[in-house]
């Protein structure tokens, strides 16, 4: 039962395995409760293609031409009783199924057993609070077991004639590899020109993968270092790469600058300190790496829209939660 | 709110992803069987955990065994937030399964002393030097 249960196991990891190969990264292996080798290797293998798609999102973003071309929808509309009465094409495609199959059959057969619960509570929900519209994240079964995950938008139409009492699920995906799928428009505004221009000068620019490879140390760096004063210098001597690059090479890598990523790492750390504790704002400050209290709170409003004082006293009523005392043990 | 006195008294409280107790200037977090950890469960953790250490840093042995999964802005959040007022920290992994997940957490070094055990005794053993003493 054992050898049978791991073949199908691998069996679902090779499929994955070949799909990413094809070039696409939107699905998932669906997870067992065992905590076995093999599982590792399906958890890693998900955490790969995840990192992988991010990737290719960012690029997608960096290449405003072909930006539309790489997004995708799938469509569902179900009765009352939550069955399947009409898709799009693209539910064919990304779940790797016949139309015919799926039609007439109840929405919940698609979700993976993780997704059920999320599903049940949003409808049930919607239902009670006769709200419109919920967004929600659902992972869809592929007809080879692997998991589609997608964030999805569900809207109860409660117009009048034939869209009365139907509903709408709809969810976004980037799609495998834009050469397979026809291409749609590309772009033409300013935005794009601007874009398009910029990317040809970046270009000129290019990284290596030792770059890569110092710039990565470089945040880890940062990382150590964050609690105290990290000159743009100092950063760069001590992975051995000049400051030039280090700034070009950090915002491509990782999207923000030097300073912005230090910024927000300190931010970040900030907000729980203020939120679930009792820390003078002056000292969160010196603790997350701001020389002074009113520098953290300039920044801090800047990101988050309101002050640390501010922010502490509107969350003052969830902190309710205390710490039991039991000397049982 | 009640305050440790002596070494016999200890503290314990869980929430729905995590138990939490301090005992002898430990923090010990031990994840639910079969979680999933979303970023929904990293933040009830990390506020839990921060309300518990009232502004303090403390050591903390946290055993990943409950782990099921871990999403990618999970495993973020508790990089970044979730390093806050930690002294060190013991990872107990006895599964290739928590073997992996701490693998993962330490790839993106988070700014903290960090080790993994397969041995409690061994982890607060680490731990004891980050003990401070009014915390005894």
């Amino acid at each position: 039962m054992d050898t049978f249960t791991n073949r199908q196991r691998l069996q679902k990891i090779n499929h994955h395995l070949l799909e990413m190969v094809k070039g696409n990264f939107s699905l998932r292996i669906e997870r067992s409760d065992k905590k076995d080798e093999l599982e590792a290797l399906a958890a890693a293998i998900n955490f790969l293609t995840e990192e992988i798609q991010e990737s290719v999102l960012h690029h997608g973003y960096k290449n405003p031409d072909n930006i539309f071309a790489l997004t995708d929808q799938m469509v569902f509309i179900l009765n009352r009783s939550y069955r399947i009465l009409q898709t799009n094409n693209s539910v064919k495609r990304f779940l790797q199924c016949k139309q015919r199959d799926i039609l007439h059959n109840e929405f919940e057969q698609l979700l993976s057993t993780d997704s059920l619960k999320n599903w049940r509570e949003t409808v049930e929900k919607l239902e009670e609070q006769q709200e419109q519209e919920a967004r929600l994240r659902l992972s869809f079964k592929t007809e080879k077991g692997l998991l589609l995950p997608a964030d999805c938008k569900l809207i109860f139409l409660r117009g009048n004639g034939v869209i009365q009492d139907k509903i709408l699920v709809s969810s976004s995906h980037i799609l495998p590899s834009p050469k397979n799928y026809e291409l749609v428009s590309p772009r033409n505004d300013e935005f794009s020109k601007k874009m398009i221009q910029q990317r040809a000068l970046h270009k000129k620019h290019h990284l290596y993968s030792t770059d890569i490879e110092s710039i990565r140390a470089a945040r880890e760096f940062i990382m150590d270092h964050i609690q105290g004063p990290v000159p743009l210098i100092e950063i760069a001597h001590s992975v051995g790469i000049n400051e030039y690059k280090l700034k070009r090479g950090f915002k491509e890598l990782y999207g923000s600058t030097v300073f912005q990523f230090i910024k927000d790492q300190r931010l970040r750390k900030a907000r729980v300190l203020v939120l679930y504790t009792n820390k003078s704002i002056s000292a969160i400050a010196k603790l997350v790496g701001f020389k002074k209290g009113n520098h953290l709170s300039r920044e801090f409003k800047k990101l988050f829209g309101h002050s640390p004082t501010q922010l502490r006293i509107l969350n003052i009523d969830h902190d309710t939660n205390n710490f039991n005392t039991d000397t049982s043990n | 709110m009640a305050i440790l006195i002596g070494q016999a008294m200890k503290k314990y409280i869980e929430n729905n992803f995590a138990s939490f107790k301090m005992d002898r200037g430990i923090l010990h977090i031990a994840y639910k069987e079969n979680l999933c950890l979303s970023l929904k469960a990293a933040k009830e953790v990390v506020s839990q955990r921060l309300k518990i250490q009232h502004g303090r840093a403390y050591p903390i042995v946290c055993d990943m065994r409950g782990i099921r999964d871990v999403t990618m802005d999970a495993k973020e959040y508790l990089v970044t937030e979730g390093s806050v007022l930690v002294s060190a920290l013991a990872m107990i992994t006895k599964t290739p399964l928590s073997l992996l997940y701490t693998e993962i957490y330490t790839l993106e070094t988070p700014p903290i002393t960090i080790r993994r055990f397969t041995d409690e005794s061994r982890a607060l053993e680490f731990l004891r030097p980050f003990v401070k003493l009014n915390d005894l």
